[in-house]
Protein backbone atom coordinates (compact mmCIF):
# COMPACT_ATOMS: atom_id res chain seq x y z
CA UNK A 1 0.00 0.00 0.00
CA UNK A 2 2.71 2.66 -1.37
CA UNK A 3 0.18 5.45 -2.18
CA UNK A 4 0.77 8.79 -2.78
CA UNK A 5 -0.58 10.41 0.36
CA UNK A 6 0.59 8.37 3.99
CA UNK A 7 -1.97 8.83 6.32
CA UNK A 8 -0.82 8.74 10.28
CA UNK A 9 -2.81 8.24 13.30
CA UNK A 10 -2.08 11.96 14.42
CA UNK A 11 -3.01 13.66 10.84
CA UNK A 12 -5.95 11.41 11.30
CA UNK A 13 -7.04 12.91 14.43
CA UNK A 14 -6.86 9.62 15.82
CA UNK A 15 -4.93 8.74 18.96
CA UNK A 16 -2.62 5.47 19.22
CA UNK A 17 -2.45 4.10 22.69
CA UNK A 18 1.25 4.41 23.71
CA UNK A 19 1.28 1.08 26.18
CA UNK A 20 -1.57 -1.20 23.77
CA UNK A 21 -1.13 0.48 20.66
CA UNK A 22 -5.02 0.84 20.20
CA UNK A 23 -6.09 3.31 17.81
CA UNK A 24 -8.87 5.43 19.09
CA UNK A 25 -10.59 8.16 18.23
CA UNK A 26 -10.01 11.60 20.04
CA UNK A 27 -12.35 12.72 22.64
CA UNK A 28 -14.34 16.06 21.87
CA UNK A 29 -12.23 18.03 24.62
CA UNK A 30 -9.27 16.78 22.60
CA UNK A 31 -6.42 18.38 25.45
CA UNK A 32 -5.17 16.25 28.35
CA UNK A 33 -7.90 14.50 29.81
CA UNK A 34 -7.75 11.85 27.32
CA UNK A 35 -7.44 8.02 28.34
CA UNK A 36 -6.98 4.70 26.33
CA UNK A 37 -10.83 2.73 25.81
CA UNK A 38 -8.71 -0.09 26.63
CA UNK A 39 -6.01 -0.14 28.81
CA UNK A 40 -6.88 3.10 30.47
CA UNK A 41 -3.45 4.57 29.69
CA UNK A 42 -2.48 8.30 29.40
CA UNK A 43 -3.13 9.46 25.41
CA UNK A 44 -0.89 11.57 23.71
CA UNK A 45 -0.40 11.95 20.08
CA UNK A 46 3.27 12.37 21.06
CA UNK A 47 5.33 11.73 24.30
CA UNK A 48 5.32 15.12 26.06
CA UNK A 49 8.44 17.68 25.58
CA UNK A 50 9.93 14.28 24.13
CA UNK A 51 13.07 16.63 22.46
CA UNK A 52 13.85 18.91 25.14
CA UNK A 53 13.08 15.94 27.64
CA UNK A 54 16.01 13.72 25.74
CA UNK A 55 18.29 16.35 25.38
CA UNK A 56 18.45 17.39 28.80
CA UNK A 57 18.88 13.68 29.87
CA UNK A 58 21.92 13.29 27.63
CA UNK A 59 23.62 16.34 28.81
CA UNK A 60 23.46 15.23 31.97
CA UNK A 61 24.69 11.68 31.28
CA UNK A 62 27.27 13.36 28.58
CA UNK A 63 29.00 15.64 31.28
CA UNK A 64 28.67 12.61 33.81
CA UNK A 65 30.51 10.43 31.42
CA UNK A 66 33.87 12.11 32.19
CA UNK A 67 33.99 10.94 35.87
CA UNK A 68 32.94 7.17 34.63
CA UNK A 69 36.12 7.04 33.08
CA UNK A 70 38.62 9.26 34.73
CA UNK A 71 37.17 7.65 38.41
CA UNK A 72 38.37 4.39 40.21
CA UNK A 73 35.57 1.89 39.87
CA UNK A 74 37.05 -0.70 42.06
CA UNK A 75 39.27 -0.35 44.84
CA UNK A 76 41.42 -3.35 45.76
CA UNK A 77 43.42 -3.38 49.14
CA UNK A 78 45.78 -6.08 49.64
CA UNK A 79 48.59 -6.91 52.39
CA UNK A 80 51.17 -5.63 49.86
CA UNK A 81 49.14 -2.51 49.07
CA UNK A 82 46.17 -1.16 47.70
CA UNK A 83 45.18 -0.06 44.12
CA UNK A 84 42.41 1.10 42.45
CA UNK A 85 41.12 0.34 38.91
CA UNK A 86 39.25 2.96 36.42
CA UNK A 87 37.18 0.77 34.12
CA UNK A 88 39.63 0.85 31.50
CA UNK A 89 42.82 -0.29 33.36
CA UNK A 90 40.14 -3.01 34.94
CA UNK A 91 39.38 -4.10 30.82
CA UNK A 92 43.79 -3.95 30.23
CA UNK A 93 44.32 -6.22 33.09
CA UNK A 94 41.55 -9.10 31.83
CA UNK A 95 43.40 -8.24 28.57
CA UNK A 96 46.77 -9.14 30.16
CA UNK A 97 45.38 -12.04 31.63
CA UNK A 98 44.33 -13.72 28.57
CA UNK A 99 40.91 -13.20 28.44
CA UNK A 100 40.70 -11.01 25.42
CA UNK A 101 37.05 -11.88 24.77
CA UNK A 102 35.76 -10.72 28.15
CA UNK A 103 38.43 -7.53 28.15
CA UNK A 104 36.47 -6.48 24.73
CA UNK A 105 33.20 -6.95 26.43
CA UNK A 106 33.67 -4.75 29.32
CA UNK A 107 34.62 -2.43 27.68
CA UNK A 108 32.84 -2.50 24.82
CA UNK A 109 29.71 -2.18 27.64
CA UNK A 110 31.06 0.22 30.00
CA UNK A 111 32.49 2.60 27.27
CA UNK A 112 30.88 1.91 23.67
CA UNK A 113 27.64 1.35 24.46
CA UNK A 114 26.87 4.73 26.66
CA UNK A 115 29.18 6.85 24.41
CA UNK A 116 27.86 5.33 21.28
CA UNK A 117 24.09 5.73 22.57
CA UNK A 118 24.72 9.40 24.13
CA UNK A 119 26.10 10.03 20.07
CA UNK A 120 23.38 8.23 18.27
CA UNK A 121 20.56 9.90 20.31
CA UNK A 122 22.12 13.13 20.09
CA UNK A 123 22.02 12.41 16.63
CA UNK A 124 18.52 11.94 16.73
CA UNK A 125 17.64 14.82 18.85
CA UNK A 126 19.63 17.42 16.99
CA UNK A 127 17.71 15.79 13.35
CA UNK A 128 14.62 15.86 14.29
CA UNK A 129 14.76 19.20 15.94
CA UNK A 130 15.92 20.44 12.50
CA UNK A 131 13.02 18.81 10.67
CA UNK A 132 15.79 16.85 8.75
CA UNK A 133 14.36 14.39 5.65
CA UNK A 134 17.68 12.29 5.52
CA UNK A 135 17.50 8.65 6.20
CA UNK A 136 14.27 8.14 7.89
CA UNK A 137 14.40 4.75 8.02
CA UNK A 138 17.82 4.05 9.08
CA UNK A 139 17.44 6.76 12.17
CA UNK A 140 14.05 4.72 13.07
CA UNK A 141 16.29 1.82 12.86
CA UNK A 142 19.15 3.65 14.94
CA UNK A 143 16.88 4.41 17.56
CA UNK A 144 15.24 0.34 18.05
CA UNK A 145 18.99 -0.58 18.28
CA UNK A 146 19.68 2.35 20.90
CA UNK A 147 16.77 0.78 22.96
CA UNK A 148 17.99 -2.53 22.67
CA UNK A 149 21.63 -2.17 23.85
CA UNK A 150 21.21 0.25 26.70
CA UNK A 151 21.05 -1.90 30.28
CA UNK A 152 24.38 -3.71 29.08
CA UNK A 153 26.07 -0.75 30.74
CA UNK A 154 25.17 -2.27 34.04
CA UNK A 155 27.97 -5.22 33.47
CA UNK A 156 31.18 -3.38 35.20
CA UNK A 157 29.03 -2.56 37.96
CA UNK A 158 27.88 -5.96 38.43
CA UNK A 159 31.00 -7.48 38.30
CA UNK A 160 32.72 -5.11 40.84
CA UNK A 161 29.28 -5.83 43.36
CA UNK A 162 30.19 -9.70 42.78
CA UNK A 163 34.06 -9.58 43.01
CA UNK A 164 33.03 -7.05 46.49
CA UNK A 165 30.91 -10.44 47.65
CA UNK A 166 33.50 -13.11 46.34
CA UNK A 167 36.79 -11.27 47.62
CA UNK A 168 37.57 -11.65 51.67
CA UNK A 169 40.44 -13.79 52.00
CA UNK A 170 43.92 -13.50 53.11
CA UNK A 171 43.55 -9.64 53.97
CA UNK A 172 42.38 -9.03 50.72
CA UNK A 173 39.37 -6.65 50.21
CA UNK A 174 37.38 -4.82 47.20
CA UNK A 175 35.42 -2.10 47.36
CA UNK A 176 33.49 -0.02 45.18
CA UNK A 177 34.49 3.06 43.60
CA UNK A 178 33.01 6.52 42.86
CA UNK A 179 33.41 5.69 39.41
CA UNK A 180 30.63 3.05 39.86
CA UNK A 181 28.11 5.41 41.28
CA UNK A 182 28.74 7.70 38.16
CA UNK A 183 28.50 4.67 35.77
CA UNK A 184 25.10 3.69 37.26
CA UNK A 185 23.91 7.49 36.92
CA UNK A 186 24.96 7.12 33.34
CA UNK A 187 23.03 3.80 32.01
CA UNK A 188 20.28 5.46 33.85
CA UNK A 189 20.29 8.79 32.21
CA UNK A 190 20.52 7.25 28.94
CA UNK A 191 17.61 4.39 29.43
CA UNK A 192 15.80 8.00 30.28
CA UNK A 193 16.95 9.73 27.29
CA UNK A 194 15.87 6.95 25.14
CA UNK A 195 12.80 6.44 26.80
CA UNK A 196 11.38 10.47 26.80
CA UNK A 197 12.40 10.14 22.50
CA UNK A 198 9.72 9.50 20.69
CA UNK A 199 10.76 8.08 17.15
CA UNK A 200 7.27 9.59 15.65
CA UNK A 201 8.63 12.66 15.63
CA UNK A 202 11.63 11.63 12.76
CA UNK A 203 8.64 11.01 10.19
CA UNK A 204 6.49 14.13 11.58
CA UNK A 205 8.81 17.11 11.11
CA UNK A 206 9.96 16.24 7.88
CA UNK A 207 9.21 19.00 5.13
CA UNK A 208 7.40 17.94 2.02
CA UNK A 209 10.67 17.13 -0.77
CA UNK A 210 10.40 18.03 -4.10
CA UNK A 211 10.42 13.70 -5.57
CA UNK A 212 7.89 12.89 -3.02
CA UNK A 213 4.05 13.39 -2.46
CA UNK A 214 3.80 15.94 -0.05
CA UNK A 215 2.88 13.62 3.25
CA UNK A 216 0.77 14.68 6.65
CA UNK A 217 0.19 18.39 5.70
CA UNK A 218 -1.61 19.21 8.94
CA UNK A 219 1.04 17.84 11.27
CA UNK A 220 2.57 20.81 13.60
CA UNK B 1 -7.66 -4.16 11.48
CA UNK B 2 -5.94 -1.02 11.27
CA UNK B 3 -2.92 -0.29 13.16
CA UNK B 4 -0.67 2.89 13.34
CA UNK B 5 3.34 2.32 13.79
CA UNK B 6 4.35 2.72 17.06
CA UNK B 7 8.01 4.31 15.45
CA UNK B 8 6.34 6.44 12.73
CA UNK B 9 2.52 6.94 13.05
CA UNK B 10 1.54 5.41 9.65
CA UNK B 11 -1.17 4.14 9.54
CA UNK B 12 -2.06 0.89 7.68
CA UNK B 13 -4.26 -2.53 7.59
CA UNK B 14 -2.61 -5.44 9.04
CA UNK B 15 -4.34 -8.52 9.16
CA UNK B 16 -6.74 -8.94 11.43
CA UNK B 17 -7.16 -12.38 12.89
CA UNK B 18 -8.94 -11.95 15.87
CA UNK B 19 -9.25 -14.28 18.19
CA UNK B 20 -7.30 -17.00 16.40
CA UNK B 21 -4.02 -17.30 17.87
CA UNK B 22 -2.19 -19.54 15.44
CA UNK B 23 -1.01 -19.73 12.15
CA UNK B 24 -0.76 -15.73 11.97
CA UNK B 25 2.38 -14.62 9.82
CA UNK B 26 3.93 -11.23 11.30
CA UNK B 27 3.49 -7.89 10.02
CA UNK B 28 6.26 -4.81 9.69
CA UNK B 29 5.33 -1.02 9.03
CA UNK B 30 5.39 -0.39 5.51
CA UNK B 31 7.25 2.96 5.65
CA UNK B 32 9.64 2.32 8.83
CA UNK B 33 10.07 -1.38 8.67
CA UNK B 34 8.74 -1.45 12.82
CA UNK B 35 7.27 -4.84 13.53
CA UNK B 36 3.55 -4.56 13.94
CA UNK B 37 2.13 -7.83 14.56
CA UNK B 38 4.41 -10.81 15.74
CA UNK B 39 4.39 -13.60 13.76
CA UNK B 40 4.32 -17.40 14.43
CA UNK B 41 1.97 -19.42 15.74
CA UNK B 42 1.64 -20.26 19.29
CA UNK B 43 -0.49 -21.97 21.67
CA UNK B 44 -2.92 -19.93 23.57
CA UNK B 45 -1.48 -21.14 26.80
CA UNK B 46 1.73 -21.48 25.76
CA UNK B 47 3.11 -18.23 27.25
CA UNK B 48 1.35 -19.54 30.56
CA UNK B 49 3.33 -22.66 30.95
CA UNK B 50 6.71 -20.50 30.34
CA UNK B 51 6.03 -18.48 32.79
CA UNK B 52 4.62 -20.83 35.24
CA UNK B 53 7.88 -22.85 34.91
CA UNK B 54 10.14 -19.79 35.18
CA UNK B 55 8.60 -18.72 38.58
CA UNK B 56 9.92 -21.31 40.47
CA UNK B 57 13.74 -20.77 38.66
CA UNK B 58 13.26 -17.37 39.50
CA UNK B 59 13.01 -18.15 43.42
CA UNK B 60 15.65 -21.20 42.90
CA UNK B 61 18.05 -18.91 41.27
CA UNK B 62 17.89 -16.51 44.37
CA UNK B 63 17.93 -19.29 47.04
CA UNK B 64 21.12 -21.68 45.46
CA UNK B 65 24.52 -20.72 44.97
CA UNK B 66 25.20 -18.62 41.57
CA UNK B 67 29.31 -18.98 42.08
CA UNK B 68 31.36 -20.97 44.72
CA UNK B 69 34.68 -20.14 45.44
CA UNK B 70 37.31 -22.39 47.07
CA UNK B 71 40.63 -20.97 47.64
CA UNK B 72 43.31 -19.94 50.86
CA UNK B 73 41.37 -21.76 52.98
CA UNK B 74 37.89 -20.42 52.45
CA UNK B 75 35.02 -21.00 51.13
CA UNK B 76 32.26 -18.21 49.71
CA UNK B 77 29.17 -18.79 47.87
CA UNK B 78 27.57 -15.91 46.64
CA UNK B 79 23.27 -16.02 45.57
CA UNK B 80 22.34 -13.02 43.45
CA UNK B 81 19.91 -12.09 46.64
CA UNK B 82 22.65 -12.04 48.94
CA UNK B 83 24.96 -10.12 46.98
CA UNK B 84 22.14 -7.57 46.46
CA UNK B 85 21.75 -7.74 50.12
CA UNK B 86 25.20 -8.31 51.49
CA UNK B 87 25.99 -4.87 49.59
CA UNK B 88 22.68 -2.93 50.59
CA UNK B 89 23.54 -3.29 54.30
CA UNK B 90 27.32 -3.01 54.65
CA UNK B 91 29.26 -0.95 52.54
CA UNK B 92 27.83 0.55 49.15
CA UNK B 93 24.08 1.34 49.97
CA UNK B 94 23.33 3.03 46.94
CA UNK B 95 24.84 -0.08 44.38
CA UNK B 96 23.44 -2.00 46.64
CA UNK B 97 20.09 -0.77 45.61
CA UNK B 98 20.21 -0.55 42.40
CA UNK B 99 21.37 -4.33 41.65
CA UNK B 100 18.63 -5.16 44.95
CA UNK B 101 15.83 -3.57 42.45
CA UNK B 102 17.19 -4.60 38.99
CA UNK B 103 18.19 -8.01 39.78
CA UNK B 104 15.69 -9.17 42.18
CA UNK B 105 12.58 -6.45 42.38
CA UNK B 106 11.56 -5.76 39.07
CA UNK B 107 12.14 -9.05 37.18
CA UNK B 108 10.00 -10.92 39.92
CA UNK B 109 7.61 -7.89 39.81
CA UNK B 110 7.55 -8.25 35.90
CA UNK B 111 7.05 -12.49 35.75
CA UNK B 112 3.94 -12.27 38.11
CA UNK B 113 2.49 -9.29 36.16
CA UNK B 114 2.61 -11.15 33.03
CA UNK B 115 1.30 -14.25 34.98
CA UNK B 116 -1.43 -12.21 36.00
CA UNK B 117 -1.73 -11.09 32.42
CA UNK B 118 -1.82 -14.73 30.73
CA UNK B 119 -4.52 -16.03 33.61
CA UNK B 120 -6.84 -13.10 32.66
CA UNK B 121 -6.38 -13.80 28.78
CA UNK B 122 -7.16 -17.49 29.50
CA UNK B 123 -10.34 -16.65 31.24
CA UNK B 124 -11.10 -14.07 28.06
CA UNK B 125 -12.72 -11.54 29.52
CA UNK B 126 -12.19 -8.03 31.69
CA UNK B 127 -14.96 -8.71 34.71
CA UNK B 128 -13.12 -10.09 37.43
CA UNK B 129 -9.72 -8.83 36.98
CA UNK B 130 -9.03 -5.69 38.81
CA UNK B 131 -6.49 -3.33 37.69
CA UNK B 132 -5.67 -4.75 34.27
CA UNK B 133 -4.60 -2.04 32.60
CA UNK B 134 -2.45 -0.60 35.40
CA UNK B 135 -0.92 -4.21 35.11
CA UNK B 136 -0.50 -4.08 31.55
CA UNK B 137 1.36 -0.82 31.76
CA UNK B 138 3.44 -1.89 34.81
CA UNK B 139 4.44 -4.91 33.00
CA UNK B 140 5.17 -2.77 29.82
CA UNK B 141 7.14 0.16 31.80
CA UNK B 142 9.19 -2.58 34.31
CA UNK B 143 10.45 -4.04 30.92
CA UNK B 144 13.79 -2.20 30.28
CA UNK B 145 14.80 -1.93 33.90
CA UNK B 146 15.43 -5.77 34.67
CA UNK B 147 18.77 -6.66 33.83
CA UNK B 148 19.03 -10.33 35.39
CA UNK B 149 20.77 -11.32 31.67
CA UNK B 150 23.61 -8.60 32.48
CA UNK B 151 23.84 -10.46 35.90
CA UNK B 152 24.36 -13.65 33.97
CA UNK B 153 27.40 -12.13 32.09
CA UNK B 154 29.00 -10.54 35.00
CA UNK B 155 28.80 -13.90 37.05
CA UNK B 156 30.92 -14.97 34.02
CA UNK B 157 33.16 -12.33 34.02
CA UNK B 158 33.84 -12.18 37.57
CA UNK B 159 34.51 -16.14 37.35
CA UNK B 160 36.88 -15.35 34.83
CA UNK B 161 38.77 -12.32 36.58
CA UNK B 162 38.85 -14.46 40.21
CA UNK B 163 39.71 -18.10 38.21
CA UNK B 164 43.70 -17.58 37.88
CA UNK B 165 43.59 -17.12 41.96
CA UNK B 166 40.93 -19.59 42.86
CA UNK B 167 38.91 -21.89 42.30
CA UNK B 168 35.43 -20.71 40.75
CA UNK B 169 32.77 -23.51 40.27
CA UNK B 170 29.46 -22.58 38.91
CA UNK B 171 26.17 -23.45 40.98
CA UNK B 172 22.69 -24.69 40.77
CA UNK B 173 21.97 -20.66 40.86
CA UNK B 174 23.72 -20.30 37.63
CA UNK B 175 22.02 -22.89 35.83
CA UNK B 176 18.52 -21.36 37.47
CA UNK B 177 19.22 -18.19 36.24
CA UNK B 178 20.16 -19.78 32.57
CA UNK B 179 16.76 -21.72 32.50
CA UNK B 180 14.82 -18.50 33.81
CA UNK B 181 16.11 -16.17 31.14
CA UNK B 182 15.38 -18.73 28.31
CA UNK B 183 11.91 -19.34 29.73
CA UNK B 184 10.76 -15.46 30.35
CA UNK B 185 12.23 -14.58 27.22
CA UNK B 186 9.97 -17.30 25.65
CA UNK B 187 6.67 -16.23 27.23
CA UNK B 188 7.52 -12.16 26.94
CA UNK B 189 7.96 -12.88 22.91
CA UNK B 190 4.74 -14.58 22.54
CA UNK B 191 2.91 -12.31 24.52
CA UNK B 192 1.69 -9.67 21.86
CA UNK B 193 -0.16 -6.76 22.91
CA UNK B 194 -2.43 -6.63 20.37
CA UNK B 195 -3.90 -10.08 20.69
CA UNK B 196 -3.98 -9.92 24.24
CA UNK B 197 -6.73 -6.91 24.49
CA UNK B 198 -8.47 -8.56 21.86
CA UNK B 199 -9.15 -11.87 23.46
CA UNK B 200 -9.56 -9.74 26.91
CA UNK B 201 -11.69 -7.23 25.51
CA UNK B 202 -12.73 -3.17 26.05
CA UNK B 203 -13.31 -1.61 29.34
CA UNK B 204 -16.86 -2.31 30.17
Amino acid sequence: MTTATILTASSADLFSCEWCRTVSRAAATGGGGNSCPRCGGRLRRRKRQSLGRTAAYLVAAAVLFVPVNLLPMMLTSTPLGARSDTIASGALGLWRSGSCVLAVLVFAASVAVPLLKIAALGLLVISCHLGSRWRARERTRLYRVVELCGRWSMLDIFVVALLVILVRSGGTSVSIGPGALALAAVVALTTLASASFDPRLIWDRQRPGKGEARREGGVP
Amino acid sequence: MIVACPDCDALQLAAADGDRNDGGDGALCFRCGAMLVRGGGRGLRLPLAYVAAALPLLAATHVFPAITIDGAGTHVEATVLGAAMALFVTRAPAIGALIFVTTVVLPALHLVGLAYLLLARAAARRRGWPALGTVFRLVRAIRPWAALEILLLALLVTSAKLSQLVAVAPGAGLWCLMGFLVLERAASTSFDPRRFWQRVGSRA
